[in-house]
C-alpha cells in the first residue's frame, strides 16, 4: 500500500454521491405527510386525547377498586355467616 | 417543505454513507435526518447555521445507527454460540464500494473506508468531514463544537494511527 497521504488524496477524489431521484421524491412525500398531520393534529388536539386517557384510566382504576372492595366484603359477610354455623348441631345427636 | 427535504437529503446522503458504509442504512438515516430537522425546525436556534446544524443532526443519528447495529451485531454473536444456526450473526462484514470512486481506486479505498471504521468516533468524524465533504478546519470545528486546533489534532491522529492500522494489515 503507497503512502497514506497519497491514498487519502484518492479518498478526496471520490465524487460526491447524490441520491437517487426516486429517494428524494420519497422524502418529499415523507416531509408532505409529516407537515399535514402535524397541522391536522393540533396541540390542543393531542392534550385532549391524553386527557380522556388520563379520565378513562383513572374511572377503571376506580371501578375496579370499589369491585374490589365489594367482592372482599361479600367473601367476609359468606366467611362470617359459615362461622356461626355451628360446628355440631344438637338436632344430630 | 418538498424542497427542505430535497436540500437537506442531498446535503447530508454522502457524509452518512461515508459513515455507515452502506446505501440501505444511509437512505435509513436520511430519511430520519430529514424527520429530524422539520421537528426541530421551530426551535432552531441561528447561533450555528442551518448546515451545520443538519450535519450535526446527521453525525448524530449516525453514530447512534452504528451503536445500535453494533448492540445488535454483539448479540447476534452471544445468540450463534447457544444455536447451530450460523446465520443468526448479524450485519457481517460486506466490501462497500462507493458509488464515487473510480474503477482503478477502488481496492485501495475499500481497504482505506474500512480502516476508517476502525478509528475512534471522533477522529472517523473529523477526517470523513475533511476528507470526503471537503470542509474546513473551521467548518468542521462548527460541525463538531471543537476548537480548529483541536480539528487539526484529531485529523493528524486519524492519519497516524490509519498508517499503523494498515501497516499492521500488511504484516499480517
Amino acid at each position: 500500500m503507497e503512502d497514506i497521504d497519497k491514498i487519502l488524496e484518492d479518498l478526496a477524489q471520490v465524487e460526491r454521491a447524490m441520491p437517487s431521484e426516486q429517494f428524494l421524491k420519497r422524502m418529499e412525500n415523507v416531509a408532505v405527510a409529516y407537515v399535514v398531520v402535524r397541522s391536522k393534529m393540533s396541540k390542543t388536539t393531542v392534550l385532549a386525547i391524553a386527557a380522556s386517557f388520563a379520565l378513562l384510566l383513572t374511572a377503571n382504576i376506580w371501578i375496579w377498586n370499589e369491585f374490589q372492595s365489594t367482592t372482599t366484603e361479600s367473601t367476609t359477610l359468606v366467611e362470617t355467616d359459615y362461622d356461626l354455623i355451628p360446628t355440631k348441631s344438637i338436632y344430630y345427636e | 417543505m418538498r424542497t427542505f427535504a430535497r436540500v437537506v437529503s442531498n446535503w447530508v446522503y454522502h457524509l452518512i454513507l461515508s459513515y455507515v458504509q452502506n446505501v440501505e442504512d444511509a437512505e435509513e438515516i436520511t430519511q430520519d435526518v430529514v424527520l429530524a430537522a422539520l421537528r426541530g425546525l421551530k426551535n432552531y436556534q441561528q447561533a450555528a447555521s442551518l448546515k451545520t446544524w443538519v450535519y450535526r443532526i446527521a453525525i448524530n443519528k449516525s453514530k447512534d445507527f452504528l451503536k445500535y447495529k453494533n448492540r445488535k451485531k454483539r448479540l447476534g454473536k452471544v445468540v450463534s454460540i447457544f444455536s447451530s444456526d450460523n446465520q443468526s450473526i448479524l450485519h457481517q462484514g460486506v466490501d462497500f464500494v462507493h458509488p464515487g470512486i473510480a474503477l482503478e481506486h477502488q481496492e485501495d479505498v475499500i481497504r482505506l473506508m474500512k480502516t476508517i471504521d476502525r478509528l475512534a468516533e471522533h477522529q472517523k468524524t473529523a477526517l470523513i468531514l475533511v476528507k470526503l465533504e471537503h470542509k474546513t478546519q473551521k467548518e468542521v470545528a462548527a460541525i463538531m463544537q471543537l476548537t480548529p486546533k483541536a480539528v487539526e489534532g484529531l485529523v493528524s491522529r486519524a492519519k497516524n494511527n490509519l498508517r499503523r492500522l494498515l501497516k499492521d494489515e500488511i504484516e499480517q
